[in-house]
This record gives C-alpha cells, structure tokens and sequence, in this order.
C-alpha cells in the first residue's frame, strides 16, 4: 500500500541524526537492527510538536545493548564488594532477581545470569567464596546467617518486584540485612521504594522520570505525550509506562515501564515501535 | 551517489522540501542519511540553525545537473508526490459525494 505519511522534515532529520551520532547508535542498518529506520518511521506518525517531544525524550533515553552487560555488572558488583570490604562474610550467593509470582517463568535476570555464570572472573575475587544459584531452591536449601545473597537484574522500574522478592526470602527464612539487589539500571521511584522498605541496592544508572521530573514545560509536555497515546493506545496500566514511571530505558528487552511509544506498536493506527517488545 | 541522487537532494533542498520524499524511490532513511553527509561534505549543503540550505556550490552544481540531465527549466521538473497518490478505484464501484445538495 503506498504510505500517505507525510515525510519529517530535513531540520529534524538533521536532529535525529546527531542524537544518534551522539550516542553512537547504529544509523547504518544491520541485518537486524533497523532502529534508526523504525524511529524515522514511529516520528512520521506524529504531528510536528509531537516529533519534538520525542527527539526531546530520544536525548535522554538510556540504550544499554547485551555486549555491555557483562562490563556493567562488574561494575556494579565492584560497588556491591567495596561496600562488604570489613564485614565479615561467609558466602556471596548470587540469583536471578524474580518475584514469587514469577517462579517458573524466564525474566531478563535470567539471561543476565546465564550469561555472567560460565566466565565469571573468580580470580579477582579469590577473598570471597562465591556460589552461583538459578533458582531459589538451592538457595533457601544451603542459606546460612554469615551469607549473602545479590539479586541480580538489569533494570528496576517501580520496585514492586523487588520488594516482593525480598519479602518472599525474608519469608522462608533470608534476612533482609542478607540481601543486596544488583542492577544496572534503576529508576528513581523504585530506589526510593527500596530505601523506604530498607532494602540494599547497588547500580550503576539512577533515573528520573522523563517527563515529570524535567525542570520546566511538563504540563505541555504531558498533554503532548497525552495526545501521542491517544494514537498509540497502549493497553491501560502502561500509559506512561507500567506504573507511570516514565522510563526512557532499552535494556535486552525494553522494559514495560518505558513510554510505550517507544515500545507499543497497534496493527491499525501505530504499527512501528522502534523498540517492539515482541517480534514483528 | 549518482547524479541523479545528488540532483534529487539538491532539488528538495533548494525547494524547502523533506529529502525523505527520496523513501518513496525505495531509499532507506539510513542511506538518505548518507546522501545528505556525502553532500555536504562534497560542498553543496550546509547545516545551518538544524536545516539544510543550498552553497553556492550547491546552486551551481544544481544548474549544472539539470544541463546534463537535459531538464531544461526547474519548475518543468517536479518530483513526484507519491505520498498524496491514492488506491485506483474499481470500474464499477459507486461513488457518492461526501455532500449531496
């Protein structure tokens, strides 16, 4: 079918362009990725203001792409080691981040521990006794009072899970003083949500919400954000991101609590994301 | 880039038009990108308050193309407005107005 799109203009081309130069993300499509292509055709969706909202958001927004994942979790877990330097530790226990109504299913914190476990440098560790757990079976099995456990995960958006992972170890028998949360990426809200329910966490990016935490322009930019959902009607309870949170984050997989325009395609009125969730 | 390209990038420039016309000729957005950066390395655009503008060079060489390609004057030659083409209707479908009087 020929496209009645109206093409964006050269001006924010030109923009789109330097935003990606800028991050250097890939402009020159591969024989996967075409982002620079879906992101040229999710603007041409949107009305001119529109297009400046996103190209405002696109600057902000956080790609972290799987061959930075094993570079990110040492240094997070260089963090999580100094702050445990005079303690006196039996056991590092480290497993997948899943809360209980998970168990069972294959979250991102999986791949994230399956491709850490196999080559994770012991040596410069060798101070520590480290053990590597996929579930939490084994875990609650062999835990004892000197351990500690790390929840690893790439990325936290309002907490929720976190909390409710906590609260399940806590249940069978892990206390909260033994558990450390490991994460490449958080958001602000759910680190707030850790401290207040006195959980330990340790990351490498700390988040604001994209749009209700800039300095000035959010009541315009809400209601435009506003208008570009109306074309993009993402399913209720992920306006704004899973939890409003407002994420402008692409991990693996792009978490649910980034804007869905960024995600969320709709066969009839927004078929091109340029960050699908699902395979087209 | 061919010349055709580079007449195609300068000719939009010039009329203030999205060089993204240049999708419908089956270009990508990513080598569209590359034509605009080939351009104006070569001389013919420059980036000025985040749009694109026409150099001397750029007018010349534009004047130029349009001799060698044997398009004589610049408004005979118009791009083709593939985005406001609509579907042929069929032989013997039945039109109504949107308004009958």
């Amino acid at each position: 079918m020929l496209s009645k799109i109206k093409p964006i203009d050269n001006g924010r081309f030109l923009q789109l362009q330097a935003i990606f130069s800028e991050k250097m993300w890939p402009i020159i499509s591969g024989t996967e990725d075409r982002v620079f292509e879906d992101f040229c055709d999710m603007l041409s969706q949107l009305s001119e203001p529109q297009q400046d909202l996103m190209l405002q958001l696109t600057k902000k927004f956080l790609w972290i792409t799987e061959n930075d994942y094993r570079k990110l979790f040492y240094l997070v877990f260089n963090t999580f080691v100094r702050s445990i330097t005079n303690k006196e530790i039996a056991r590092i226990i480290i497993t997948p981040l899943v809360a209980p109504k998970d168990l069972g299913k294959i979250k991102s914190s999986h791949a994230l521990y399956y491709l850490l476990e196999p080559n994770f440098n012991r040596r410069n560790y060798s101070q520590y006794d480290i053990s590597f757990m996929s579930n939490y079976k084994p875990l609650l099995r062999s835990f004892r009072s000197g351990d500690v456990v790390c929840l690893i995960d790439d990325f936290i958006g309002t907490g929720t899970q976190v909390v409710e992972a906590v609260e399940y170890l806590e249940s069978a028998g892990v206390t909260r003083e033994n558990i450390s949360v490991l994460s490449f990426i958080i958001q602000n809200i759910g680190y707030n949500r850790c401290l207040e329910s006195k959980i330990a966490v340790f990351y490498e990016y700390l988040r604001e919400r994209g749009i209700s935490d800039c300095s000035d322009g959010i009541a315009e930019q809400i209601a435009l954000m506003e208008e570009i959902e109306q074309i993009v009607s993402p399913p209720s309870g992920y306006s704004f991101g899973k939890g409003r949170t407002e994420a402008l984050v692409k991990v693996v997989r792009t978490p649910n609590n980034t804007f869905p325009v960024f995600w969320y395609t709709n066969e009839d009125r927004f078929p091109i994301a340029p960050f699908p969730r699902r395979p087209r | 880039m061919s010349d055709k390209i580079l007449l195609v990038i300068l000719h939009t420039v010039s009329r203030k038009a999205s060089t993204l016309g240049l999708i419908d000729m089956g270009y990508t957005y990513s080598q569209i990108a590359l034509f605009i950066s080939e351009a104006t390395r070569l001389g013919y655009l420059v980036q000025n308050n985040e749009d694109l503008e026409l150099t001397d060079d750029g007018i010349s060489k534009l004047f130029e193309l349009m001799e060698k390609l044997k398009i004589k004057k610049e408004n005979q030659w118009i791009l083709p407005q593939y985005s406001y083409r609509t579907q042929p209707i069929g032989k013997y479908d039945i039109v109504l107005p949107d308004k009958i009087l």
